[in-house]
């Protein structure tokens, strides 16, 4: 059993991780604040019930994740979201980068590719996804959390967690890609500027 | 380009789950036996290790610290302080 007198020390540590899952899920500061704030008290009230030695950043997760999907999502408008396309082969990305590289070039078009997209670029992508793929991409690429983690706190089976997880990085993979291109680094027929 | 033999198919299409750690025993050691003899599947491994940390990195914003005041306040409130 926890101790509450180390729950501020503990779990604040943990505050830009939960923030920063918060972001994408609300899709908004205030919401995602508010979401943090609530997550932690209701961690606060609960802390009892944490079992020390295990992993305080998934109960935490479990916790953020849970109110979110209880009394977030719904109030809310979403914002726009893309489709999923069926006809996204694996390795959107590298496919395109490889093709588009040529070995005159000092800078490998990789190298380009990720200099392009900057923070606010990547977040808008992941905020483009759906919701269902969105979740199971945060949770598993921006938390590191397993599947069995991933299926837990989502009330899903491992199975979906993979499929949506493996639709959802193709998506990611396009919109990243699309990004890159406007940025103006790398053009419709692969060449550089 | 890659993708040339059942073991390069095979190897691309696990590629996430195997990335993930979530490959059983065997088939991930069959994985890694192809990536260390294939180097088209390797660099294409490589690529996508990459770029999932460098969406991890990138996505991350940090607390605000009025909100980690507020929580600290919040919190203090309830302990009875």
């Amino acid at each position: 059993m926890a101790d509450r007198a180390n729950f501020e020390r503990e779990a604040l540590l943990y505050a830009t991780s939960l923030y920063t899952a918060a972001l994408h899920m609300t899709r908004n500061r205030a919401d995602a604040e508010d979401l943090v704030q609530e997550t932690y008290l209701k961690a606060y009230k609960a802390y009892g019930q944490f079992t020390e030695g295990t992993n305080l950043r998934a109960w935490l997760h479990r916790i953020l994740t849970n109110t979110f999907i209880n009394s977030y999502r719904k109030k809310k408008r979403r914002p726009r979201e893309i489709e999923l396309a069926d006809d996204v082969g694996d390795l959107y990305m590298y496919r395109r980068i490889a093709s588009s590289d040529t070995a005159k070039e000092t800078r490998s078009a990789e190298e380009q590719v990720f200099d392009s997209l900057k923070g606010a670029h990547v977040r808008r992508a992941i905020n483009s996804l759906p919701e269902a793929y969105r979740m199971a991409v945060l949770l598993a690429d921006i938390q590191g959390f397993s599947y069995k983690e991933i299926a837990a706190m989502l009330d899903i089976p491992i199975g979906t967690v993979m499929s949506r997880l493996h639709r959802g990085r193709k998506a990611l993979q396009q919109v990243l890609w699309e990004s890159a291109q406007e940025h103006g680094l790398v053009d419709a027929a692969g060449d550089r500027r | 380009m890659f993708s040339r033999s059942d073991s390069c198919v095979r190897a691309i299409s696990r590629l996430h789950t195997y990335l993930d750690g979530e490959v059983r025993i065997l088939r991930r050691v069959r994985i890694r036996m192809h990536l260390r003899a294939c180097r088209a599947c390797e660099r294409a491994y490589l690529f996508e290790q990459k770029l999932i940390r460098f969406v991890r990195e990138r996505a991350r914003v940090d607390a605000p610290p009025e909100m980690l005041e507020r929580i600290r306040l919040a919190i203090r409130e309830r302990a009875g302080h």
